[in-house]
């Protein structure tokens, strides 16, 4: 694995000059798919091109872009930890995407792996700009975090808030589109299903069969008469629902290495996540923040077969960054002086605390780890993150992050061997 | 959705009425037929019987004398006496919520005796190792229901756990280990490793995340290949030998033959090792198999007369000093004495029978039928009226 690194990295800096002076048909993602200058001149013809990637074009009909993913972590745990430290190759993804037909755009990205190797899977038809139409395998409109792609976060890892609250990615089919210059978007869809997460967290028989989520953005301060950076802050909301089959299926909690720290409970009933967002990113700066509540109501799930409150899952983050070299932040830092350019590429800290945790609504019963227990006892994890990225080109970047988590009750006992743990992790990652 | 049982409503209402004058003796009170009651998850029982052998937690209510815990953990458990029918149970009262205890007592064990079709070998043999003078655990009957539902006569068990060593050593912090049968071992010293030894088959109770096995590891060592010359001093540092000898003694004469000096060697004891005198205790544990060798079991099965290799090492070490051999001897001369002495086992079978009789009846889920229930108390008054002279018999011409 690690000569797959270094070879991509080598290919990084190979690439670097072609890359450059084809950067005036630049394209990064479907949504901007045709809006190059060159396209109508050249209709018909077939050509290969590279920009940021590969790209295959056959005139208005066909564009396929070419897409790889490389993420490989070196990680050091706390010695109290059993899992070893090392390194891992965490991300291989080879895709396509692109559009064809002038409305239609998909995205196909596959795991080298063999389990659950299929991530984003589904067509797009843009024909109406405000009310387009994605089917497929994808995320679910749910936290500005989770749908932020994994070469585009500020840290190694998704807060542990949003992987264990968050649904994921699913089959499903949703409406989206963007009003008023874009100050304010929409998604909302029905999926067959509550996430991949699910996948690992229930057999198949206790699937949610349906579930429905919509997630609304907007600018609010867009128009106010404030310094200009204030029209740029983002805030969201959005809501997923569905019904849970009877079993032990409730969501979970793990660490950042992969501890659990909260036992499930039985739930059956409905599910419903409620989450609040916000983004601001002014300049080289940027702050984040989300809250997520995730309930699981618990029908005829006591040992008398009672019903018993919801159990509650929540948790929030804020995170903030700032770009030393002072790149923008906006739509991702492209350094100004590259490496292999004569540059050393862009440098950026990035601070981040969270918290996540699982009770229940109060029964006044005394609190109790059972799965059946009408007043669950809260458990929790509070975590801080240091970082420095280091975006050599376009390409590669370098992620620093220690993490130091605080696991425990509410009664301040600890639940696993220890109260806090150090993590350390060094990732590599290359992109096309 | 409420759908409670009226039982436990009302018994909801008079919970813990009772908490201040009542002690855990009073559970183990063996003068008196208990009524224990849970409540239980339908799913989750049918969960436990369907999976009876793994060790999976289910939470449930239980309810005795009075006295209601709510979510308390139950599991199956045994060996050889698992069932999908009859589960033997564990019932852990803390282990949802660290603070919850029944009268001071964290767990119990209430066992099925589907090996035991008296029901009676458990509760008659830790009453005679307690009044030998080894640390056993209580016991006492109980009608079992679940849900409402009579789910047959089980055995009230007292777990070795801190609690225990707490009313039998004069200090608990030590290492616990329960001996779980993998296949047969004699006590030989395998090797420095101490994987070969723990956690299987020495099996931690206590010090599970910072165990120290080198302590168990040097003591089979020193049974062993201690010097025949200041073996017992050597050993003795490290083992109660007297008390392992005095638990053979009795174990053998109950007609155990799943002890200390098993037919597949070792099995159904605890070790506890001081904290502070480094020396380990044997405690007795499950007795369902004692009285089934019968009245004239020899007194030294499995010491003088098998082949070297498959006699327990300390006890065949121990044996060869004449004081540990009197010990042992006279051990068994003290059970008969006890067990004839008013005719206290035939005595104290009957009562056991006269109490349990009925519910053991009533038991829709036990193995055997109440022929064999009957047949098998007949064969315990037969050896309580054979056992003590065959014992001394043979004491005698053993010496």
């Amino acid at each position: 694995m690690r000569l797959v690194v270094c070879g991509a990295l080598a290919i990084a800096g190979i690439s670097a000059p072609r890359a450059v002076q084809a950067q005036a048909i630049s394209v990064d993602s479907p949504a901007s798919l045709g809006t190059t200058a060159t396209d109508s001149d050249e209709a018909d013809r077939v050509r290969l091109v590279f920009t940021n990637r590969p790209s295959l074009r056959v005139g208005d009909l066909l564009r396929v872009d070419f897409r790889l993913k490389l993420q490989g972590d070196v990680r050091t745990y706390d010695s109290a930890v059993s899992r070893e430290d090392g390194f891992e190759m965490n991300r291989k993804r080879v895709g396509i995407q692109g559009r064809f037909l002038q409305y239609f755009e998909y995205e196909v990205e596959r795991e080298l792996r063999d389990e659950n190797p299929w991530r984003d899977v589904f067509v797009n038809v843009s024909y109406f700009d405000d009310f387009q139409v994605r089917g497929g395998k994808f995320k679910m409109p749910f936290s500005l975090e989770e749908l932020t792609g994994p070469t585009d976060l500020d840290f190694i890892y998704r807060t542990n808030v949003v992987d264990h609250l968050s649904p994921g990615r699913e089959t499903g089919v949703a409406l989206h589109g963007q009003f008023n210059k874009r100050a304010v978007g929409y998604e909302a869809g029905v999926f067959n299903g509550d996430g991949e997460d699910e996948d690992a967290r229930l057999d198949r028989n206790h699937r949610v069969e349906r579930t429905f989520a919509a997630r609304v953005t907007g600018r609010p301060l867009r128009r106010a008469r404030l310094p200009a950076h204030a029209g740029e802050l983002i805030v969201g909301f959005a809501i997923t629902g569905g019904d849970v089959p009877e079993g032990l299926s409730s969501l979970r909690g793990r660490t950042v290495f992969h501890e659990s720290f909260v036992d499930p409970v039985y739930v059956q009933g409905r599910r419903l996540r409620l989450g609040l967002e916000t983004d601001w990113q002014p300049g080289p700066f940027s702050v984040k923040g989300e809250f997520i509540r995730a309930t699981d109501e618990r029908k005829n799930q006591g040992v008398m077969q009672e019903d018993l409150p919801a159990r509650v899952a929540q948790g929030w983050y804020v995170s903030s960054t700032w770009v030393m070299t002072g790149e923008a932040k906006y739509g991702g830092v492209d350094p100004r002086r590259p490496l292999f350019r004569g540059g050393l590429g862009a440098l950026e800290l990035a601070a981040r605390y969270e918290r996540l945790g699982f009770g229940s609504t109060f029964a006044g019963e005394t609190d109790s780890t059972s799965p059946r227990g009408a007043n669950l006892l809260e458990t929790s994890d509070t975590a801080w993150t240091g970082g420095v990225n280091w975006y050599a080109n376009r390409w590669i970047k370098v992620q620093a992050n220690v993490i130091r988590e605080r696991i425990e009750d509410a009664n301040g006992n600890a639940i696993l061997d220890r109260r806090s743990f150090w993590t350390r992790v060094l990732r590599l990652q290359f992109v096309l | 959705m409420m759908r409670a049982s009226p039982v436990l409503a009302v018994l909801l209402l008079v919970s813990n009425v009772d908490a201040q004058t009542l002690t855990a003796d009073d559970l183990f009170n063996d003068a008196v037929l208990h009524e224990i009651r849970l409540y239980v998850h339908p799913r989750d029982w049918a969960a436990l019987k369907a999976n009876f052998q793994l060790n999976d937690y289910y939470p449930a209510h239980f309810v005795w004398n009075g006295q209601t815990l709510r979510n308390v953990g139950i599991r199956s458990r045994g060996t050889g006496s698992r069932s999908p029918i009859k589960p033997g149970l564990r019932v852990d009262f803390n282990i949802y919520d660290p603070t919850q205890t029944l009268l001071g007592l964290t767990s119990i064990v209430l066992r099925n005796n589907t090996q035991d079709a008296s029901s009676l070998h458990e509760r008659l043999s830790m009453k005679l190792f307690a009044q030998m003078g080894i640390p056993a655990s209580r016991t006492s009957h109980a009608r079992l229901f679940v849900n409402d539902e009579y789910a047959g006569l089980y055995l009230i068990v007292e777990s070795i756990d801190r609690q225990f060593l707490a009313r039998h050593f004069p200090e608990i912090d030590g290492y616990l280990y329960k001996y779980d049968w993998a296949s047969e071992y004699f006590f030989e010293y395998k090797g420095p490793a101490s994987a070969l030894y723990t956690p299987t088959p020495f099996q931690p109770e206590t010090h599970v995340k910072d165990a120290d096995p080198s302590p168990l590891v040097n003591m089979i060592r020193t049974i062993n290949q201690a010097p025949a010359d200041g073996f017992l001093e050597a050993v003795s540092a490290l083992v109660d030998v007297r008390t392992f000898v005095k638990q053979a003694a009795v174990e053998n004469f109950l007609g155990d033959y799943d002890g200390l000096l098993g037919y597949a060697g070792m099995n159904n004891f605890y070790l506890y090792r001081s904290q502070s005198t480094h020396v380990s205790t044997f405690i007795p544990w499950d007795k369902s198999e004692a009285f089934k060798a019968g009245p004239f079991h020899p007194v030294v099965w499995n010491i003088d007369d098998v082949p070297d290799w498959v006699r327990n090492r300390l006890m065949d070490r121990a044996m060869t000093l004449q004081e540990i051999r009197d010990l042992y001897f006279d051990t068994l001369l003290a059970c008969a004495a006890v067990a004839s002495a008013d005719a206290w086992l035939d005595q104290e079978i009957r009562r056991e029978y006269d109490q349990v009789r009925q519910a053991a009846l009533d038991d829709p889920l036990k193995p055997s039928t109440n022929e064999e229930f009957e047949d098998s108390v007949q064969q315990l008054l037969e050896f309580a009226r054979l056992r003590s002279a065959a014992v001394t018999r043979d004491v005698l011409r053993r010496r």
